[in-house]
């Protein structure tokens, strides 16, 4: 039943898909706004249809339905109910299910929200909306069915892969990421409407800044989240490999980031229209690329769990897309004209073209790196992969760059800046990164980048602060409010500022845990027996014993360790290894003793049947927690901005009522 | 059991697709005057808050007299054009309105 339901569910979808395309362009074309509604309300007849189509799939994973083939090779009756309800997205049909689980979602929501206030461009936006669900719809009919089934029916499934039921961050990591990606469906959507209708003004622009943003919190979500499951899965002590599928999540953030940034200019000074269309385009054809990698295991990566042969229709996709969206941007050029110029080199927008230039040369390296193999093959016919030497030359002085620029493009003045305000405004800041790198210097730090690393995070930190300190306290000035009632008024009034200067903060953390996390790093690795410690840095990592027990899906060998810090004994660690039935391979299970401070990390490497020694890897990883502290401000800072203001929102109502009552409306 | 529920799913995701066709239009697709003086009204916000921003840095000591008076006198121009752009189409509107009252009296 399940089967027969599901089927039926996401075939009237992708029928609906097919008819809501029509009857939108037959709206547009005979100004018929019955037929407008009726495309818009098939977009929710979509998001119902693939609700119910999540539900039952959902059902068949914890009813343990093993005639459906997906649900015999991810679910198992031994897995545990959350890994089992989460192995919706651990394989490509799952995964296609969530992808249009969530395009409807945010369909759904953006004719909610934008079909009033958008109605010129509104029947367009649902077009391309329709087009991009009709494109999965039919992966998940034809290609990529979730609900097809077997016979005869197995007693038991396979189980999902054992790294994806190893840490309960795989709920979150792959359902964020989605959501970024398909979230730049919308913006993407707006852009065409905007190009198909000739519509060129900013009115597309100031309805995307939202939700772009809301994309690009996702998608930070998913990455900085995903980056904590490599670290605490996979066992090598890292969070970014410049894995293919890594690098397929960064590609869209990077040049989404630039276009955040440029629909400002645009917003300001009427500058980069064509510009932000293409970056909009990009970023879109960036997300069907990360979804191309991680499922058609064209290049292998250690996220991806699955090989299909789907490939050859996302790269069609991808091509038609590309093609069809330049093909009208290059038609409507004339239309996408600057109104104003570039008044000088020292000004907010200047920054922010640099910065744009270096995010896409940033995103072309990671790009060309990603590829290389692929581009090797087909040029010499041997796959050569580039590795972190690659990545890490061209992109660190490019991130330092950005940093520097990240520190002073929110502070410089629109259109012009004298030095005088310069230093105003970068005097103090500058004068205290420097004695800050000095103080770095002191305590050790060597070498051209960590340094700048440091002092520029430094600078960017400083900038922001005195950015928060000169607000709160002229707002005080003015008001006779507290400080603090003027420093949440100055965040609230102005959430859009402030929101991405505490993004900025988040940035700077993340950088300084980057830097200190890889160039103080200790590592070690030896076999110890009974009562036997090694000494890495302040700490003291004493072998007790192993333990072994059987769970119900799994074997487990776990290593105890005391931790001693100068003789104090200040925890006990348990990293194991996991054995699964169906891997030959016993999958590892770090423990990590996380301070502000820094991290001490336990890999179980190998042990003696009889329990007389352990092979144990230790590393101390210092101000590792920055990261994710950095990651969390980054999406604290993303939400703030993205806070409807309701006094905005008075405004624009003001706006549409006195549009409404304009002479000549009855 | 299934065929019911296929039914019931069918009536169920036609019924927003075609409550369109049974509801009275409101007639109220916006012409291309309205959208244009929505975009003005945006702009003139953007402007507007881009010269409380201007104000509120010069308070706070980031920018320099002579930046401040320039960048606010570019926004000054800017919003007088928008305030004129609005107030043309408003009297493009009102006399498209007296010129069809003007006719429906004849």
């Amino acid at each position: 039943m399940i089967a027969t339901l599901g089927r039926f569910s996401i075939w009237f979808a992708l029928a609906i898909a097919v008819y809501g395309v029509c009857v939108s362009i037959l709206g547009i074309r005979r100004h018929r706004p019955a037929l407008i509604e009726s495309a818009q309300g098939a977009i929710v007849s979509i998001f119902g249809l693939s609700s119910f189509a999540v539900l039952l799939m959902e059902a068949g994973l914890v009813g343990h339905d093993f005639s459906l083939e997906y649900v015999a090779r991810n679910a198992s009756l031994d897995t545990p109910v959350f890994y089992t309800i989460i192995a919706l997205w651990g394989a490509l049909e799952g995964s296609i299910l969530l992808w249009i689980w969530l395009l409807g979602l945010m369909s759904v929501l953006a004719v909610m929200i934008e079909s009033k206030r958008q109605r010129e461009l509104m029947p367009y936006v649902t077009v391309v909306l329709l087009c991009i669900s009709a494109f999965f719809l039919f992966l998940a009919a034809f290609p990529a069915s979730p609900f097809t089934t077997i016979s005869p029916v197995p007693p038991d499934g396979r189980g999902p892969n054992p790294l994806l039921q190893n840490h309960p961050l795989m709920a979150v990591h792959p359902p964020g990421l989605y959501a970024g990606y398909v979230g730049w469906a919308i913006p993407y959507a707006f852009g065409m409407a905007a190009l198909i209708s000739g519509r060129l003004g900013e009115t597309w622009i100031r309805t995307v800044r939202r939700w772009s943003l809301v994309a690009w919190g996702f998608l930070t979500i998913g990455i900085i989240v995903g980056g904590r499951w490599s670290y605490e899965v996979l066992g090598w002590g890292g969070y970014w490999a410049w894995d293919p599928v890594e690098n397929a999540s960064l590609l869209p953030w990077l040049t989404g980031t630039a276009f955040l940034h440029t629909i400002m200019i645009q917003e300001r000074r009427k500058m980069l229209k064509f510009w932000n269309v293409a970056l909009v385009i990009i970023t879109f054809a960036l997300t069907i690329f990360g979804t191309f990698l991680t499922r058609s295991g064209i290049l292998s990566s250690v996220h991806a769990f699955s090989d299909s042969g789907v490939g050859p229709l996302f790269l069609g996709f991808i091509g038609v897309v590309l093609f069809l969206s330049f093909s009208l941007l290059v038609y409507r050029s004339d239309k996408l004209q600057a109104e104003g110029d570039l008044d000088s080199l020292v000004s907010r927008e200047s920054a922010f073209l640099v910065n744009n230039l270096l995010l896409l040369g940033f995103a072309f390296s990671v790009l060309l790196g990603t590829l290389f193999p692929l581009l090797s093959e087909a040029v010499r016919g041997v796959k050569v992969s580039v590795g972190e030497p690659f990545f890490n030359t061209v992109n660190v002085p490019i991130g330092l760059s950005l940093i520097f620029l990240m520190a002073i493009g929110p502070l410089i003045a629109w259109q012009h800046a004298s030095i005088e305000s310069l230093r105003r405004t970068f005097a103090g800041p500058l004068c205290l990164s420097i004695m800050g790198t000095g103080i770095c210097w002191f305590f050790g730090v060597r070498g051209l980048y960590p340094l700048l690393a440091f002092g520029l995070s430094l600078f960017t930190v400083i900038t922001v602060c005195q950015e928060f300190v000169n607000g709160a306290r002229t707002r005080r000035r003015k008001t006779g409010e507290g400080y603090l009632t003027a420093l949440s008024k100055l965040t609230s009034r102005g959430r859009r500022r402030y929101g991405g200067l505490i993004v900025h903060l988040g940035v700077a953390f993340l950088v300084i845990g980057i830097t200190a996390s890889s160039v103080f790093k200790l590592e070690q690795e030896v076999t110890l027996k009974p009562g036997e410690s090694l000494q890495l840095g302040r700490y003291q990592v004493r072998f007790d014993d192993l333990s072994a027990w059987q769970e119900p899906h799994r074997f487990v060998v776990q290593g105890n360790f005391t931790i001693f810090n100068s003789n104090h004994k200040v925890a006990e660690m348990r990293p194991a290894k996991r054995f699964y039935p169906t891997e030959q391979q016993p999958i590892g299970t770090v423990d990590v003793r996380s301070t502000m401070r820094e991290d001490l990390y336990l890999v179980l490497s190998s042990f003696a049947k009889d329990g007389t020694s352990a092979t144990v890897k230790a590393l101390v990883r210092p101000l590792m927690m920055w990261i994710w502290v950095g990651g969390w401000i980054m999406i604290l800072g993303s939400l703030i901005a993205i806070w409807p203001d309701r006094r905005r929102a008075l405004a624009a109502d003001s706006v549409e009522e006195y549009v409404a009552w304009q002479p000549g409306r009855s | 059991m299934v065929i019911l529920i296929i039914v019931l799913l069918v009536l169920l995701a036609l019924l927003p697709v075609l409550i369109p066709f049974f509801r009275s239009s409101d007639g109220s697709s916006s012409g291309l005057e309205q959208t244009e003086l929505q975009e003005l009204m945006a702009e003139k916000q953007t402007v507007y808050a881009a010269i409380k921003e201007l104000e509120f840095d010069h308070q706070a000591g980031k920018l320099s007299l002579t930046d401040y008076e320039q960048a606010r006198h570019s926004y000054e121009l800017r919003a007088i054009a928008i305030l004129q752009e609005i107030d043309r189409l408003g009297s493009q509107r009102e006399s498209q309105d007296a010129g069809s009252r003007g006719r429906r009296g004849r």
